[in-house]
């Protein structure tokens, strides 16, 4: 079984799950079945598609590649993740649940909504949630299609399908220019993900994510279990990694021997046996790009010097044997300058460590300030993000609730601590994967199962990452769906629309988001992973405070709610632009060495304090409706 | 473990003025307990972390079952601890309340 076999398979059980849901759906209600699964979610379902929408591509792929540039440091980054099972899973559920249920509310906008008796505050909250929901899309697609095409690379069948599309886009406008590669995995991702989110709905997508968390925990548990056995032991490997000193950051030039020579390519990651210009001393050192010589250039001129980037190792003990570097009969290659890294560079002990070597950064990847906002924003951000919230009202009774929060413990030990071990002792087995940071999951997999003569598994181990992106986007792309058929048509627009005509628009809407994301990820903008983050900041930026206070205060009322949305997405929407003005970049001003998210809903919370207690007491009905007692009783 | 602050009467007719009332204050007491047992646990790991993590290495690195000493007691242990308590957590301290039947959402 190659990556591909395990690709059908995996596509094919995809969408017998949906035909399953449709056939579910057309017997029940529309609206309520479609976006929440009619509030059926069995303690199963609930875990796995909880667990599995929070384990975006970044789990699989960012994760992996940070721990590996890293070290050991990225533990305390993600040490969070063990309260986040009982704080995002548990925190607002039951009430949420229960305050949704009374409402009749399938969706966040629906919900402030009705608790309010206030269609502005669903208004406002549709068009918040749709805007960051969207950019968040933007950023899964991109990374789905990123994923594909990583993990196909090399499989026949994909390279002779990306040389026909290479030959047919290659004269047009719009595609010319775009890797065909990429294009070719964009178009398909996003064909299996609309395809089978519109036809099956909220249900669908939840059974797909029970398959896909499952893919996930067995691919990791494999790994762990490989990469174990083959550095010998933690123990082991721990001192190997202790004694590594962070490769250096040099300019290497190669030039040809033979001016009229053959034309000479070095790929990306090729080893190469440079002399120090200045010491005449040897080193090998990685490629960080493709190198072409002997070619004319685009002037008409032939090419016989380039220099490129590469990573450098000026001592190999503890990176146990380095491949053997190109020694060129055709080439010479000689390391022009090198730099060490700002942060851990030229000592031992470093991957062991806080705050982990850093090539830029002086303060290293994990200062102090930024270990601490990230232990709040693991918990509370995902407690804010209403992907969550939506699975959160879906839930069937308490009882589901209790296994599922045990479950996703268990679920989210076997994960995310697994996956610093596995990739601090990768640092081991495959040196210098700095050079392609996003390959550093599959290149793994590939190693350990091939050196454990079951090469078979691959497949299963790197179905795991895109299996992680899948779950997330068909979450996201059914909530920005929810946002304009049931919160803004719906209720705002066409109260009277008769079942058919919702059912309609809901697939319509489905399949235009998910095509306008496709459309808008052809040419993607530099900065897309700042994006998602961006994104996904905002979004627990201005729901956090608002529902939460709105689920467990009396005297929230709804221009506190709409205030208080709004100024978390104002004072987010300040910290980039300031970001911006600094540095010129796409990037947040971290005040005090903070995340933004808790400036965010700091002046979220004050902000919906003052507004409540500034505007008129809610109704007492409306407080005796969700609470069973008025204020006055209170 | 932990004991539910208003674990009886468990509620069982739903739609009544009281039974909504008591939901909440479950739910109410179970975030204040959640918040409780976060508080504990990041005070473990991030007092631990800030206090070890960062210091030079001279000489060997420290290990404890394999992890760096400070990932042992400072990440590992926590983790595993706080895992416990959640399951605990949720078998325990979360009361099994009935909740509303579901109104008609159109």
């Amino acid at each position: 079984m190659n990556a591909l076999s395990s690709f059908a398979l995996y596509l094919v059980a995809v969408f017998i799950l949906a035909a399953l849901s449709n056939r579910i759906r057309s017997k029940k209600e529309f609206v309520s079945e479609y976006f929440l699964g009619s509030r059926g979610l069995g303690a199963w379902a609930f875990a796995l598609t909880f667990a599995a929408t929070n384990a975006s591509g970044g789990s699989f792929i960012g994760f992996p590649a940070l721990i590996y540039g890293h070290g050991w440091t990225l533990a305390l980054w993600i040490a969070g993740y063990m309260a986040v099972p009982l704080i995002t899973t548990g925190l607002i559920a039951k009430r949420l649940n229960h305050v949704s249920r009374m409402a009749g509310a399938v969706t966040i906008p629906d919900l402030l909504r009705e608790r309010f008796a206030n269609p502005k505050a669903g208004l406002v909250a549709a068009g918040v949630l749709t805007f960051f929901m969207f950019f968040y899309l933007l950023a899964q697609f991109k990374a789905g299609a990123s994923i594909l095409a990583t993990l196909l690379s090399g499989i026949p069948l994909y390279d002779n399908l990306v040389n026909w599309v290479a030959d047919w886009t290659g004269a047009l406008p719009f595609l010319g220019g775009v890797e065909p590669d990429y294009l070719l995995c964009l178009f398909f991702f996003g064909l299996v993900v609309i395809v089978y989110t519109a036809y099956g709905g909220f249900r669908a997508v939840v059974w797909t994510d029970v398959l896909q968390g499952i893919i996930m925990v067995l691919g990791v548990g494999i790994m762990l279990v490989l990469i174990i056995s083959q550095v010998g032991s933690l123990e082991s490997a721990t001192k190997q990694l202790a004694k590594q000193i962070p490769p250096e950051n040099g300019l290497l030039r190669l030039e040809t021997k033979d001016e009229n020579g053959g034309r000479l390519v070095l790929p990306k990651g090729s080893w190469v046996l440079a002399s120090e210009e200045t010491s005449g001393r040897p080193f090998s050192v990685r490629t960080f790009e493709r190198v072409v010589l002997n070619e004319e250039n685009s002037e008409g001129e032939r090419v016989g010097s380039v220099t490129v980037k590469a990573l450098v190792f000026r001592e190999t003990d503890g990176y146990g044997s380095l491949p053997t570097a190109l020694e060129g009969a055709d080439f010479s290659a000689t390391l022009v300058e090198s730099t060490p890294y700002a942060q851990g560079g030229g000592k031992r002990g470093g991957y062991v460590r806080a705050p982990g070597p850093h090539s830029t950064e002086d303060l290293g990847f994990l200062s102090m300030s930024m270990a601490f906002s990230f232990f709040v924003f693991w918990c509370f951000g995902g407690a804010g993000q209403p992907g969550n919230m939506v699975r959160q009202m879906a839930f069937r009774d308490s009882l589901t609730l209790k296994r599922s929060i045990a479950m996703v413990a268990v679920y989210y030990s076997l994960i995310y601590f697994p996956l610093v071990i596995i990739f601090c002792c990768a640092r081991i087995l495959i040196p210098g994967m700095e050079v392609s940071p996003d390959r550093v999951m599959p290149e793994v997999a590939r190693h350990l199962t091939t050196a454990a003569g079951v090469p078979w598994l691959t497949g299963l181990i790197i179905a795991a990452p895109f299996a992680a992106v899948m779950s997330s986007v068909d979450s996201f792309l059914l909530i920005v769906s929810s946002g304009l058929v049931r919160d803004i048509y719906q209720r705002n627009i066409n109260p009277q629309a008769s079942e058919a005509k919702v059912r309609k628009l809901s697939y319509l809407a489905t399949g235009v988001v998910g095509c306008a994301a496709v459309v808008a990820m052809i040419n993607p903008p530099q900065y897309l992973q700042i994006l998602s983050v961006f994104a996904s900041g905002g979004l627990a930026a201005c729901f956090l405070v608002p529902i939460a206070l709105t689920l467990f205060w009396r005297r929230m009322t709804a221009a506190a709610a709409i205030w208080g949305m709004l100024a978390g997405a104002i004072a987010h929407l300040t910290l980039y632009i300031v970001g911006f003005l600094q540095t010129g970049k796409f990037t947040v001003y971290q005040f005090l060495g903070l995340q933004p998210f808790i400036w965010d809903i700091l002046l979220s919370l004050v902000v919906a304090l003052l507004v409540a207690r500034a505007t008129e007491a809610p109704d007492n009905k409306l407080v005796e409706k969700y609470f069973g007692s008025s204020p006055l009783q209170s | 473990m932990f004991d539910h602050p208003d674990m009886s009467p468990k509620t069982e007719a739903t739609g009544s003025l009281e039974s909504k009332a008591l939901v909440y204050r479950h739910s109410l007491s179970e975030l204040k307990l959640m918040l409780i047992v976060w508080l504990v646990f990041a005070a473990w790991c991030l007092g631990y972390c800030l206090t070890h993590a960062y210091q030079e290495i001279d000489g060997p690195v420290a290990t404890t079952m394999g992890f760096p000493s400070w990932v042992f007691w400072g990440i590992f242990l926590p983790w595993m601890a706080c895992t416990l308590t959640t399951i605990g957590f949720a078998g325990l301290g979360i009361a099994d309340d009935a909740l509303e039947p579901d109104k008609d959402s159109n």
